[in-house]
């Protein structure tokens, strides 16, 4: 594949726990939370690729990573054949923005939205002094709030309307590649069209590239032209979108897709979703880290070696049996521990 | 038809507010029959939460009933006393809430906490309390609940919490569950493991669910029955089957579109314009007509009373007869 726009590399991004200091007294190594582990991706210019997974899969860390807000611990990112370091020049981070999650705290209070705007212009001198003014009308518009908004301060505002604030914010450094981490959960459902509807149109205005990290599986069907899907600190499968939905070769994004609940009444998931509860990150399984979740993990095999990225370029799994006849389904492990 | 497990007539709840009196609810009515699964859906502030927790006479300090008719099981709880309806909400009526981590109590193990309606409520001995909640906590899929009835909540995962809440909720074995949100704070892959234990109890016990959620897919797949709720009001009812594929009210009918469809992908979303309004001072007449593509003028006049549509379904909107052509023109969901 060519090289994309942004590429990662081996990246590691681990915390050290608290209580760290009373394992050191008794002589014991601090424990690690591996938030990503290892992960390699790779985005092209030009498109919107949807990262998805549960909750603490490391989907937001690798964000994080990604716009400069997480060190890495090992592995790099880089953008347009540019190692982006720990620690950014203005040039840098300019060009590779995030919209977070909560509108309601994600903005500062006390600012207007013309302070906020103001603010960022002058500092990273995006524009003339004299210009200041004309560019936050002009940022306003694009995203489709008019410049009486400027005078406003976030707490006027619904939460759709500050989502769109925080938009203009990121799009006020004219950056390329925008990391939107679950833009619109915190939206009511039909706000959320029109900021995914926003998203979708500056993508194609500003010719954007856009990582979007959510977890509702219809959103990312819905705007992404690929998918990566993270499980525990790990990439397990990309694919181009309709590929990825409709030939699913990682048995953790089957059971993904079949725990959707779905529009049409009565379509109930058929199939199992996923059994359990995600492993904690900190001690995380060995071999294949879904073997314990897993309806065909063999044994020894996918306890004791990790399968790793396998298949085209463009669709890859981490599954042994991800190209080839897999065997029949059983009870996975965590539910034998059960009984 | 059997006399409905629950009967809620033109029930209006109201907070006062120093700028006025705020309807939260503005006359819902609407039934649950035994064994029956009802969805009541809408997005945030539409009183969805507040008429739930009205049932049960569990509304904030500010808020109060100020009208309309409960009936649970033949006994009407606006007009019992709080022994009385405590009575209800400890043996026929059980509640699940969308954040078990704050609905539980901390600092005492979960065993106990599902025990203790059987001690108190059914006398129940210690030791037969305990055999019950291990049976409760087998019935709802915990893993090891010898171990884990020593558990405290904050030692277990948000999935296995809900699941003990909804083991409390069903030690009274109640004949209506009430479920605020249960599953929005969870992971897709745990709300359907959640979504199916509901369904599962719904079926092997009997029990009647109210269903509270935002979430238009999470109603499809659990209830049979839906209420859809606007600005305090209840716009339109019926069959969950017949509501999804052909709404007849334009709130209804723009949610719908406006929510990606895992089974069918679309260009392009369409949206609702503008805002909910300020339930404060709500709009005359149709509180939708300011954001409604269908309206005229006679919706911003009287209040729209809710039109019946024959069995159980209903329409709050003089045009209903628009969103059928619209769905006919273009279906609103996949497969419909």
């Amino acid at each position: 594949m060519p090289e994309g726009l942004l590429e990662v590399d081996g990246l590691h991004v681990q915390y050290e726990l608290r209580g760290g200091l009373a394992r050191r007294v008794r002589g014991l190594a601090p424990e690690v939370l591996r938030a990503v582990d290892g992960v390699d991706l790779s985005i092209a210019e030009g498109e919107t690729l949807g990262l998805v997974g549960e909750s603490g899969c490391g989907k937001s860390t690798l964000g994080r990573a990604i716009v400069g807000l997480e060190s890495p611990a090992a592995g790099s990112v880089r953008y347009r054949g540019e190692t982006l370091g720990a620690t950014r020049t203005r040039t840098q981070r300019r060009r590779v923005q995030m919209v977070f999650q909560d509108p309601y705290s994600s903005l500062n209070p006390r600012m207007t939205v013309r302070q906020t705007l103001a603010e960022l212009l002058r500092a990273h001198r995006m524009v003339p002094p004299a210009a200041i003014e004309a560019r936050c009308r002009e940022l306003l518009d694009l995203v489709g709030l008019g410049s009486r908004a400027l005078d406003a301060h976030p707490r006027q505002f619904s939460g759709g309307q500050r989502q769109r604030v925080a938009i203009a914010r990121a799009l006020a450094l004219e950056p390329e590649l925008l990391v939107a981490d679950e833009p619109v959960s915190a939206l009511d459902v039909s706000v959320q069209a029109t900021v995914l509807n926003l998203l979708d149109e500056l993508r194609e205005k500003l010719g954007l590239t856009v990582l979007l990290i959510a977890h509702n599986m219809a959103v990312v069907r819905h705007v992404s032209d690929r998918v990566a899907v993270m499980y525990l600190g790990r990439i397990v499968e990309t694919a181009p979108t309709g590929e990825l939905f409709t030939n699913p070769r990682h048995p953790y994004t089957k059971g993904l897709l079949t725990a959707v609940p779905r529009l049409v009444p009565g379509r109930a998931s058929v199939g199992a979703g996923v059994v359990g509860d995600p492993p904690s990150p900190v001690d995380p399984p060995s071999g294949c880290r879904f073997h314990p979740r897993c309806p065909i993990a063999q044994e020894p095999l996918c306890s004791t070696e990790d399968p790793g990225l396998t298949g085209r370029p463009e669709h890859l799994a981490a599954c042994h049996f991800a190209w080839r006849e897999p065997p029949p389904a059983h009870t996975p492990e965590v539910l034998q521990e059960a009984s | 038809m059997s006399r409905p497990l629950l009967r809620v007539e033109g029930l209006r709840v109201e907070f006062n507010l120093a700028r006025g009196v705020l309807r939260a609810v503005d006359g819902a009515s609407f039934d649950v029959q035994p064994g029956e699964a009802l969805g009541i859906v809408g997005e945030s502030g539409s009183g969805k939460t507040m008429a739930l927790r009205a049932l049960v006479g569990l509304l904030p300090r500010t808020a109060r009933i100020a009208s309309g008719t409960v009936e649970i099981d033949g006994v009407d709880v606006t007009a019992a006393g709080e022994d009385e309806r405590r009575e209800l909400r400890g043996r026929t009526v059980a509640m699940i809430f969308q954040e078990p981590k704050t609905a539980l109590n901390p600092v005492m193990r979960v065993g106990e906490q599902i025990a203790e309606t059987p001690l108190v409520r059914l006398g129940l001995s210690r030791r037969a309390a305990r055999t019950r909640a291990l049976d409760l906590m087998r019935l709802v899929g915990i893993p090891d609940p010898t171990r884990r009835v020593e558990a405290y909540p904050h030692e277990l995962s948000g999935g296995m919490r809900q699941r003990v809440m909804i083991a409390i909720a069903l030690s009274a074995d109640p004949k209506l569950i009430l479920c605020d949100e249960p599953t929005t704070a969870l992971d897709v892959t745990i709300q359907d493991q959640i979504l199916k234990l509901l369904g599962a109890l719904q079926r092997d016990l009997g029990v009647s669910l109210v269903f509270v959620s935002h979430d238009l897919a999470v109603i499809a797949q659990t209830c049979t029955k839906v209420a859809v709720m606007y600005a305090g009001q209840v716009v339109e009812t019926g069959t969950v089957d017949a509501v999804f594929r052909e709404p007849r009210h334009p709130y209804t009918l723009g949610l719908l579109r406006s929510v990606p469809d895992f089974d069918m992908v679309r260009e392009h979303l369409s949206s609702i314009p503008g805002s909910p309004p300020d339930l404060a001072s709500p709009p005359a007449g149709c509180r939708f007509h300011p954001r409604c593509p269908f309206v005229q003028d006679d919706c911003r006049g009287a209040p729209i009373p809710l039109i019946e549509l024959g069995g159980v379904r209903a329409t709050r909107c003089l045009y209903h007869e628009r969103c059928a052509e619209d769905v006919r023109r273009e279906p609103v969901i996949a497969g419909a």
